[in-house]
């Protein structure tokens, strides 16, 4: 049994999943593939009346992983990943391999911040294109892909999810302001010329949380956003809706919410994807 | 005194390059290179006579005067005049043990003809061998001075007769070293000749010597001589034959000046184009070109920091200029220029092309570097990495009496490490040791002497280990590798690298970042590479090993081209045998899978995949260890050679040639590392003390089959590894 615990505290963990942990002989959890504000292990504890035990991105991807499918093939287990399990993680390989021992895994999924980018941005859910992240650069690793996947969904004028770079074991999250720090660097190394004066950038701290914070930027600014886990978006061509919610929900002014959707337009325009506009978007995610 | 007014007087004279010569000595051990060079030094006014003939004023590290062996190349100039000239020698001083030939290599770059010393009672010998073949390799001219003279008189008796025809013996075998070894543009013009005034003999003890020239000239005929030591008046030889005069008569007339060394230097020793700017100044030596100097050595000075010396290859190097280290990839200023006289630096405002210089403020440079002007940082090629011969076969642990003086221990390492580019310092992250690996045991006899000496502290060691490598035998399977999140997949095998592949990398004739072209060029013509597989190749690390990229089409995989790199580092520092580093191994990357989002591809996922795919494959590969093996060189009289043969025989000594040489028997053989830690005990017991006998870095050879098995283990109880030889499937995750 693998549940998801959604975006906050204890808030998103379904009925069905709550259930589920209630009758469970173990209950795992990892907290490293995101951050759930306003989570505490012993409220979760208290919550379904047993212990929980913490497993590390170590066990998971380790030798640790057979011992879990070992016990699930005896007792009823389930692991809780922040989040929805199976949402920018990499949990399907846990499956798979318990699939290949014969052990049912039942899957509850919870929301994501994913979804709830459309909910606190108001931007259109059919207009978001591949979501990729912003990784912190290392000696050696500086993958450029996050501002090609930018450039590509551009000039398609579909908005861009970013999902930002956390470390939790070495307690690192990466904020918005030096997410796009990287991307800037990124436009410097590709020679791009999208992220300028008058680019529309949108944050989103804590999403769907009661200290939520969406703001509307520029490359040049760094709203307070307060603490992680953030994420950026790019939006792509806004309509009316759009352009109102941006203004409303994340302080957007409205000349910069204009400029850059003629600059994104202008972009689709002497793009490859300009005669097929409405037809070309991207697989979804959801 | 006299000296303040030499340094300006060789200032002067170092402006006019037609009068500067650049020299080193070089010798089998204890042949009497520090002798001479010390008697050089001593006519060249900067040191008293009384001190030089007792404080062989070049080995100014005690422990060089306790061994009579020079370790640290220390530079000093010298003045002679030569029909009527004046000039400046740059005397370069080289180590005369071959366990250090990271150094003699080194300072080789920095002269253009070198003094071989030979012992006229021992002749040419294995370390003679070496050194002149070194030097040829870097193009320097050898030149040859027969010493010790006095003891075919005294000890061995011989009639001048008997001297002349040990010296034609000596000459010719001189001469076939060169034309064995020189390039076959300088065979013939290199070969020296007793007519011409190109060998010198004497006695470096006695500070006197002759060439047949010299000898000609002032009438003296070997009776004088034989007749002087017989009749005792010997003393009087080194006012009427001084062997500065000899020397460096020879030297003057017969080493090239660093203008003309420069025109067929510069095309073999630096590989960028030689019609450019910088091309032509080197070849031209102008000291008005742009900024160029090789740096050969990088010492910790207690009081300026890293001294580092090197030549000057092409214009003025002076105190304020900003210049950049190519290797280093930063730039640097130079904040004081020096020339040498003695072991002392003398400040001077500048130093021109085809001199030595000493230059402060260059902290990242390191021995082997080139510093260029930095107006050609985009342009500059550095010089042809020099070529180490020998790499590090022996490891102590070393560790302080007091552990709150780790800290002094660990700074001290740091600062040896950056001086010796031979020795390697390294902690064992299980056990937290300092390691120190170096060249020999002798090598690290030193070092740790001069360990005690910089920190002044009580060093507790370890017995010495040998190190091995590890390396396959045949080409092991192509395996898949898959990260932990196992959405990443590499597909990779490993082969050994053929002779040739090997040669060409100990030679610094094929490098990690050279030109990509030039080397799939070379690789392709002297190593049968395939043609795509030499163009595939990503990175090449300390130990021969070779990574190609030989995959089409994989999506992502520039982004991680990096971390697959390290990956393979990674693996090749610590094998899957017993965590030896492995040596000599290809490994190809002929396939990848990789995640869409560059957070699930990040180095700790694809290190392990690429280590993975490697260990698998390398343990499908006839894995084996191999262990370094020395040439050994032992003259022993007649008498007693079957004793010194049955200690050999008991160490697994390969005996591959035994001859007559004079009143000496000469064995050569092969001897493992391993087997040479009580040598001299046994060898002195069976000799009773009659054995004379050197070693050197001979070659890696695979250990005996039957012992492979054994010696893993022993390796990994010693580490404290599991105690079970690892199999394909540990490194096949899941
Ligand atoms: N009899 C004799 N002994 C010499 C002569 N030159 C050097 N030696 C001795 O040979 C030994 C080694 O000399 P050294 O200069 O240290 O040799 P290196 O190892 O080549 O530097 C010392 O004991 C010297 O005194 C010489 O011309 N005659
Ligand atoms: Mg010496």
């Amino acid at each position: 049994m693998i549940a998801g615990l959604g975006l906050y505290g204890l808030r998103d963990i379904t009925l069905g999943a709550l259930e589920y942990l209630r009758k469970a002989d173990r209950v795992f959890l990892e907290l490293y593939t995101s951050i759930v504000p306003g989570f505490r292990v012993e409220d979760l504890e208290r919550l379904i009346g047993k212990r929980v035990t913490l497993v590390r991105r170590g066990d998971l991807e380790g030798p640790w992983l057979r011992e879990l499918i070992g016990m699930a093939e005896r007792e009823l287990v389930v692991l809780l990943a922040p989040g929805d399990p199976f949402i920018a993680t990499t949990h399907v390989s846990l499956r798979l391999e318990a699939a290949k021992r014969g052990v049912e895994v039942r899957v509850l999924p919870s929301p994501s911040v994913v979804n709830a980018v459309s909910a606190s941005t108001g931007l259109d859910f059919y207009k978001f294109c591949r979501p990729v992240t912003i990784v912190r650069p290392s000696p050696g690793y500086f993958p450029s892909t996050p501002y090609r996947v930018l450039r590509e969904n551009l000039a398609r004028g579909l908005h861009t999810l970013f999902l930002l770079d956390l470390d939790v074991e070495r307690g690192y999250a990466m904020t918005a302001s030096e997410a796009v720090d990287v991307l800037l660097e990124l436009e410097r190394r590709e020679g791009g010329d999208v992220l300028g004066e008058d680019a529309l950038l949108v944050a989103v701290a804590r999403a769907t949380s009661h200290d939520e914070v969406v703001a509307a930027f520029t490359p040049t600014q760094r709203p307070d956003l307060g603490e992680p886990p953030h994420i950026l978006v790019v939006p792509g061509l806004l309509n009316a809706v759009e352009a109102e919610a941006l203004q409303t929900l994340a302080g957007a002014p409205a000349d910069l919410v204009k400029r850059w959707h003629s600059k994104v337009r202008a972009l689709v325009a002497s793009g490859p994807f300009r005669q097929s506009n409405n037809d070309s978007r991207c697989a979804r995610l959801i | 005194m006299v000296r303040y007014k030499q340094v300006e007087e060789i200032e002067k004279i170092m402006k006019n390059i037609e009068q500067v010569r650049n020299i080193g000595t070089l010798a089998h051990v204890d042949h009497g290179k520090t002798t001479t060079s010390d008697s050089l030094l001593m006519a060249a006014g900067l040191l008293s006579p009384k001190v030089a003939g007792k404080a062989l004023a070049l080995d100014y590290v005690e422990i060089e005067q306790l061994r009579q062996m020079t370790v640290k190349a220390a530079n000093i100039s010298l003045y002679h005049e030569w029909r009527g000239k004046p000039y400046v020698i740059n005397l370069v001083d080289t180590p005369g043990h071959v366990d250090f030939t990271g150094h003699v290599t080194r300072s080789l770059r920095m002269m253009d003809g070198g003094l071989v010393v030979v012992d006229a009672v021992e002749g040419v010998m294995t370390q003679t061998e070496t050194v002149v073949r070194q030097a040829l390799n870097e193009y320097v001219r050898p030149l040859l001075f027969i010493n010790k003279v006095d003891r075919l008189i005294r000890e061995l008796r011989l009639s001048p007769r008997e001297i002349q025809q040990r010296f034609v013996e000596i000459v010719r075998d001189f001469n076939t070293l060169i034309e064995l070894y020189a390039d076959p543009e300088f065979k013939d013009k290199w070969k020296v000749d007793f007519k011409k005034g190109q060998v010198a003999f004497g006695s470096a003890l006695h500070k006197w010597g002759l060439t047949l020239p010299i000898a000609v000239e002032k009438g003296v005929k070997f009776d004088y001589i034989v007749d002087a030591y017989e009749k005792g008046y010997h003393e009087e030889l080194s006012k009427d034959f001084p062997l500065h005069v000899a020397l460096l008569d020879m030297i003057v007339e017969h080493v090239p000046n660093p203008r003309e060394a420069q025109k067929y230097r510069i095309p073999k020793l630096w590989k960028g184009d030689l019609n450019s700017e910088l091309g032509k100044a080197m070849l031209e030596c102008d000291p008005e070109g742009p900024l160029v100097i090789g740096i050969s050595k990088v010492v910790a000075d207690p009081h300026a920091g890293f001294v580092a010396t090197g030549r000057v290859f092409s214009g003025t190097v002076r105190p304020g200029e900003d210049v950049w280290l190519i290797n280093a990839r930063a730039d640097g200023k130079i904040l004081q220029v020096s020339l040498y006289m003695g072991p002392y630096r003398e400040k001077v405002e500048e130093i021109s092309a085809g001199n030595i210089a000493a230059v402060l403020g260059l902290e990242k440079a390191r021995a082997g570097e080139t510093v260029v002007d930095i107006r050609y940082k985009d342009t500059a090629v550095p010089f042809e990495r020099m070529s180490y011969i020998s790499e590090p076969v022996v490891t102590i642990a070393v560790e302080p009496k007091r552990s709150s003086d780790l800290p002094k221990l660990i700074d001290a390492l740091r600062k040896l490490a950056i001086e010796d580019p031979t020795l390697k310092v390294y902690i064992n992250e299980e056990t937290g040791e300092y390691l120190v690996s170096g060249m020999g045991t002798l090598h690290l006899e030193i070092v740790l002497w001069d360990l005690k000496q910089r920190t002044g502290l009580d060093i507790v060691t370890s017995q010495p280990i040998v190190r091995y490598r590890e390396t396959v035998r045949k080409r092991g399977k192509v395996f898949e590798g898959k990260s932990p999140n196992k959405h990443n997949r590499l597909y990779i095998y490993v082969e050994p690298l053929n002779e040739e592949t090997l040669k060409l990398m100990q030679e610094g004739k094929v490098y990690a970042d050279q030109d990509w072209r030039e080397r799939a060029k070379i690789l392709r013509e002297y190593a049968g590479w395939d043609a795509d597989e030499a163009r595939g190749i990503w990175d090449i690390d300390e130990n021969f090993n070779i990574i190609v990229n030989m995959t089409t089409g994989v999506q992502y995989l520039r982004e991680v081209a990096d971390t697959i790199v390290q990956g393979f580092r990674w693996a090749m520092e610590a094998g899957p045998l017993a965590q030896e580093p492995v040596r000599g191994v290809k490994v190809v990357l002929v396939d990848a899978q990789l995640h869409e989002d560059p957070a699930h591809r990040g180095p700790a996922q694809i290190m392990p995949a690429t280590k993975n795919a490697i260990f698998a494959s390398f343990m499908d590969a006839s894995p084996t260890l191999l262990e370094p093996l020395l040439k050994i060189e032992v003259r022993v009289p007649q008498e007693w050679v079957s004793g010194a043969l049955s200690v050999l025989n008991r160490h697994r000594c390969k005996v591959v040639n035994l001859e007559q040489r004079g009143m000496l028997m000469r064995v050569i053989g092969e001897i493992p590392v391993s087997e040479t830690f009580n040598l001299a005990d046994e060898m002195r017991e069976a000799t009773q003390g009659r054995a004379f006998w050197a070693t050197e870095f001979a070659r890696w050879a695979p250990v005996p089959q039957s012992a492979l098995n054994d010696l893993v283990m022993e390796i990994r109880k010693r580490k404290g590894l599991p105690p079970r030889i690892p199999t394909v499937e540990d490194f096949v995750s899941l």
